[in-house]
């Protein structure tokens, strides 16, 4: 009779190497989302205050560009946390192929 | 004493059974985000392309494009109704609310401070552009890293 214990092992290895493998990428993928968001951020502020100071750029459209880098940085969330979901569908169906697949290769 | 001797399909049921749950544990977590929809898509890019474009007149007094802004704002608004009717698809609508909502600071805040104020200098407005066409960008790059319907499995 297969041992289902041979099954759970390898199924084991498999979620722990596929878990692995899209937590990282997912957790790479927001950490340099975040850091060029911020980079971006600080050269904007930089060069937006260089344009009031010129005289470029009155108080009130300094002021909009400020508050509308707080509403971007809202949609660039909503963003990171669509594409993890979407992700995390795909780890899901990842996850029920390796199931059928080890238990295929383990009872059949 | 001998053991009775079981057939093997019986041996195999509680195998059959336990990846039978563990499969339908899997797939019963259902979807929660909804599917990449091409129309979406290419509503956002084309939606992106058009309010740049208008926005590029905004050193211009608003009432010279008083016509082209409102029909604007209908396209977005259709755009929005569009998101909020498709399942599971409360993230991407909520960007379209963030874009166009008149009471914050992207499209939607600009193009009613074009009509309050009339015009804008040349810099804000080359500046407002990059910062709305990057908003427009996290609508298209959510909506384009959506799983594929020929990825999604039946059922789920």
């Amino acid at each position: 009779m297969p041992d289902i214990d041979v099954f759970f092992d390898a199924l084991t290895d498999e979620i722990a190497d596929l878990a692995e493998t899209h937590l990282q990428e997912l957790k790479e993928a927001a950490v340099e989302d975040g850091r060029a968001f911020l980079n971006q951020t600080q050269d904007d502020l930089k060069r937006w205050a260089r344009l009031l100071e010129e005289g470029k750029l009155s108080r009130e459209e300094f002021e909009s560009l400020v508050r509308g880098q707080k509403d971007l940085a809202e949609m660039e969330a909503l963003k990171r946390a669509g594409l993890a979901a979407a992700r995390a569908e795909r780890f899901r169906d990842a996850l029920i192929d390796r199931i059928v697949g080890t238990a295929a290769r383990i009872f059949l | 004493m001998p053991q009775p001797v079981r057939p093997p399909s019986s041996r195999l049921l509680p195998s059959a059974v336990l990846l039978g749950l563990c499969v339908l544990f899997a797939a019963a977590c259902g979807p929660t985000i909804s599917e990449f929809n091409a129309r979406a898509y290419e509503r956002a890019t084309s939606l992106k392309v058009e309010a740049l474009a208008l926005m590029d007149a905004a050193t211009a007094p608003y009432a010279e494009h008083a016509d082209a802004v409102q029909q604007l704002q209908t396209e977005l608004r259709k755009a929005l109704e569009y998101a909020k009717g498709r399942p599971k698809n409360e993230i991407s609508a909520q960007q379209w609310r963030i874009l166009i909502d008149p009471e914050r600071d992207l499209l939607g805040g600009f193009l009613a401070d074009w009509k309050r104020q009339s015009s804008f200098s040349s810099a804000f407005v080359e500046e407002k552009k990059t910062q709305v066409a990057r908003a427009f960008d996290t609508i298209i790059e959510l909506e384009s890293g959506k799983r594929d319907p020929d990825e999604v499995r039946d059922g789920s």
